[in-house]
């Protein structure tokens, strides 16, 4: 097996010849580095990426190529580091114009990156093997249900995974647990653990649209210019206004096709490509990749000609008719989530964390460009109060054609996941789209049992089923 | 001792009966959660305050279950769940609920209520204490209560009457420290049940009864003999909150011949250790003396080295033979800083004990809860009697 499963893997993923033959050493060490052996790559390309990611898309392929990329970039940040280049990383959720703002200004003196993120969805989604970096009975006691994320961070931290950055940037604009992990790291593992956060109390009355609120808009606005100043002077790269443009734009461009992608698959009957296969497009408009959009871009546009394609064949994952269920966030890393309601003859189509407002789409000033973040990020659904968030989902979900929502896997989340229940009954009486509840945890599923899940899937599949039919 | 609590808890167990009486005699009803929120302006607004912060009952947290997720600490949840079993007598009549935004447990339940349709109102504050961004919003965020409870009562908020209240407060608090320091004698005439109690009939009971009250207490207890065994080991009790009912853990271990001597406690206690300045602008002196300059609390960013400072200069203080962590269950931020203090509470050789509550207090539980609390007391007997 040795290096072949190795090349097999980056060939599998479109990298050939003198691509080929210059990335594969870097990501063999990229791979020793995450604890990835020739075994595990091995069993990725032999089974378990055939069963859960249609490689004959191209669009995919290099979608995931793109993670690739990126991940054995932050594997490399070491050496970049003694190179002399600062190191920043940001933490999901936030927004990653702020970051790529950073990059504009200071090319490759400074290297950004999402560990956590990108560890898990990688070594989760392609290689069903984060687990070891997420066990911990200790520190984060497992009783207590803390974040897959954040206790990948501190392990992969611990075991030497990571490097320690000259400067975390952490949006704590959603859950407490995120920012505090930073604390946490600095205090047990590594006092050299530097960071700095952004937050604001989650204080609006109920049901203010709370990107009306002038105030709290400029707040935000405040809090990450703050931060952003903070760390140009650690990184010694300061970032201007035309950085912070350049970024927006950027990033603009990517959700205003990446929601045209999601309206096709969305809309399409039967539906072209899967759940899982949607949402590695989605996530990275939730973290920054130092690569850039470059990649990603055009996976992007390649899986849109491919889905319209499919499209004008009649292709789908499931045949015409067949019912599809809408996410707050398509769990693709328990990619056997899809695959399990894919064998009951439903599909998962899109994820509203994903899908943009209208106010979204069209807001784009770089006057004031972090007023722009800012506004931006109270447009959407997920930072704000209750009534807000049914409220932006309920018009978004108008936009798509569903026979239902799935909602939970966030048991670790006592902000995204908290109100879940309470909140799609509030979506469900303003769009009659009938919502689902599955307990369970989107990045790490070991609390649970698979069967368990299984069974509940079955449960809602055959409930879709019957209700369709009782419709005709 | 126990003529003055029996007679202080008789009054705070009435105050339900007073605030429906004033509430008849036009008054406003105001429920607040929390140390962040100055009771003294809802007192100089001519309304009524009333602390929600009741726990220690597993049927309250169990009754949000329909609309939340389970793994939400349960002092949250109660504060929710009362009100839906139908076991709050306060909130029904209360014109206003006023909630301090420090955590998502509490944000989420606030919300809660107010999908269920009660008057809520919410006062953020914000975790990055150390920024003067955040420093000017809490006061943004305080002025704008005052704005609210003006509204609410129809009345003009007189400074004075606000100074006046923060004298009462002050006063309590002095009271407060003066009995808290009984419990630095080698056998303290107090433990941490009565202590503990003292502070919340102290949000209950009307303040100059209270002051009058903790006078005639410190008097009958400066010179009391011990309620404890010689030599028994002395307790640090750390965590977010003893809630107004929640007392079996404290009793168990002062059953068990341990003295709980000091305690450091995020909420369901009064602040007595920080005054608030009377001089000047009162909204700024009330930041100061609870947010700026106070240890913080266990969510606020960065705190844990520093409140494991002060944890560090308890110990010094009261003699501390051992630490016990009462975390509230699912409280996903204690228990990353007890990770924190159990490892360097591990570097001073000094004991420590986490219990997590969930407020199940069944037959069931009991044993096993019961058994940890002695046997840690045990040990802390037996390392006495080494050293």
């Amino acid at each position: 097996m040795g290096a072949l499963a190795h090349r097999n893997f980056l060939k599998l993923l479109d990298f050939r010849g003198e691509e080929l033959e210059s990335f594969l050493p870097r990501w063999e060490a990229a791979a020793e580095k995450i604890g990835l052996t020739e075994k595990d790559v091995d069993f990725a390309v032999q089974e378990w990426i055939p069963a859960y990611w249609d490689t004959s898309l191209r669009g995919v392929r290099l979608c995931m190529a793109a993670y690739i990329r990126e991940l054995v970039e932050m594997c490399s940040l070491d050496q970049w580091k003694k190179a002399g280049s600062k190191v920043v990383y940001g933490i999901m959720p936030s927004q990653p114009v702020c970051y790529r703002a950073i990059k504009f200004a200071g090319g490759d003196k400074v290297k950004i990156s999402y560990p956590d993120f990108l560890m898990a969805s990688v070594l989760n989604s392609f290689f069903n093997r984060a687990d070891p970096l997420m066990e911990d009975t200790t520190v984060m006691t497992p009783r207590c249900r803390h974040c897959g994320l954040n206790k990948l961070r501190l392990n992969a931290r611990r075991q030497d995974r990571i490097v320690s950055p000259d400067v975390v940037w952490n949006w704590g604009l959603y859950c407490n647990e995120g920012p505090k992990t930073e604390e946490l790291i600095q205090c047990l593992e590594d006092p050299k653990w530097s960071y700095i956060t952004t937050m604001v109390p989650h204080d609006q009355a109920y049901g203010s649209h709370e990107a009306d609120n002038e105030e709290r808009v400029q707040y935000l606005a405040a809090q990450l210019e703050y931060a952003q100043k903070k760390i140009g002077e650690i990184t010694g790269v300061p970032v201007e206004r035309e950085h912070m443009c350049q970024a927006i734009e950027e990033y603009h461009s990517y959700i205003v096709r990446l929601d045209y992608l999601n309206h096709l698959v969305g809309n399409a009957d039967p539906q072209p490509i899967t759940g899982n296969e949607i949402t590695l497009f989605g996530a990275p408009t939730g973290m920054a990749f130092d690569t850039g959009f470059r990649y990603l871009r055009e996976a992007l546009e390649t899986m849109i000609r491919e889905v319209e394609a499919r499209i004008a064949a009649g292709i789908g994952v499931l045949p015409k008719g067949a019912p599809k269920l809408g996410c707050h966030f398509i769990p693709f890393c328990l990619p056997w989530v899809d695959k399990a309601f894919l064998d009951q003859g439903v599909s998962l189509s899109f994820s509203t964390c994903f899908a943009f407002s209208k106010e979204q789409l069209n807001f784009i000033d770089c006057k004031n460009p972090y007023y722009t973040v800012a506004k931006h990020w109270y447009q959407g659904a997920n930072a704000v109060n209750m009534k807000d968030e049914a409220n932006i989902i309920s018009e978004i979900l108008k936009e798509y054609r569903l026979n239902g929502m799935l909602y939970g896997f966030y048991t670790f989340d006592r902000w995204l996941g908290a109100h879940q229940k309470t909140m799609i009954q509030m979506v469900e009486k303003q769009t009659g789209i009938q919502h689902f509840y599955i307990e369970g945890d989107f990045w790490d599923d070991e609390n649970y049992r698979i069967e368990d899940r299984i069974r509940q899937i079955e449960n809602i599949s055959y409930f879709l089923h019957m209700e369709k039919m009782i419709s005709i | 001792m126990e003529a003055i609590m029996k007679e202080l808890a008789k009054q705070a167990k009435a105050r339900p009966v007073l605030l429906q009486k004033a509430k008849e005699e036009g008054k406003k009803v105001i429920e607040y959660t929390g140390n962040f929120i100055p009771e003294e302006y809802i007192r100089a607004a001519g309304a009524e305050p009333f602390l929600m912060c009741r726990g220690g009952d597993p049927e309250a947290p169990d009754a949000v279950l329909e609309y939340m997720l389970r793994f939400m600490n349960p002092l949250a949840r109660s504060m929710a769940g009362y009100w839906l079993m139908g076991m709050d007598v306060v909130t029904p009549i209360t014109d206003l609920i006023v909630m301090q935004q420090t955590d998502n447990h509490v944000g989420r339940i606030s919300e809660l209520l107010e999908f269920k349709g009660l008057p809520v109102f919410k006062v953020g504050v914000p975790p990055d204490w150390d920024k003067q961004l955040a420093v000017d919003y809490y006061k943004d965020q305080l002025k704008k209560f005052v704005a609210k409870m003006e509204e609410v009562t129809g009345n003009k908020i007189d400074e004075d009457e606000v100074r006046k209240n923060f004298a009462k407060t002050n006063a309590i608090n002095e009271r407060l420290r003066k009995i808290s320091e009984l419990r630095k004698k080698n056998n303290p005439p107090i433990g941490f049940s009565e202590f503990i109690k003292l502070n919340h009939y102290s949000f209950a009971v009307d303040n100059d009864v209270m002051i009058g009250k903790l006078d005639e207490l410190y008097d009958e207890l400066k010179d009391a003999p011990g309620k404890f065994m010689e030599d028994c080991p002395r307790i640090l009790l750390v965590g977010h909150a003893v809630a107004i009912g929640d007392y079996v853990v404290p009793k168990i271990l002062e059953d068990a011949g341990a003295a709980i001597v000091a305690d450091f406690l995020d909420e369901g206690i009064r602040t007595y250790n920080d005054d608030v300045a009377l001089e000047g602008n009162l909204i700024d002196n009330f930041v100061d003396a609870k947010y700026v300059n106070k240890v913080p609390i266990d969510i606020f960013q960065p705190a844990w080295e520093q409140r494991f400072e002060y944890i560090k200069k308890l110990i010094e203080e009261n003699r501390i033979d051992g630490v016990v962590w009462y975390q509230l269950a699912f409280d996903e931020i204690y228990d990353m800083e007890c990770s924190c203090v159990a490892k360097w509470l591990k570097e001073m050789d000094m004991p420590m004990l986490k219990l997590e509550s969930s407020y199940e207090y069944s037959r069931e539980s009991m044993g096993p809860l019961t058994t940890r609390l002695e046997s840690f007391v045990e040990a802390l007997k037996g390392g006495k009697k080494n050293a």
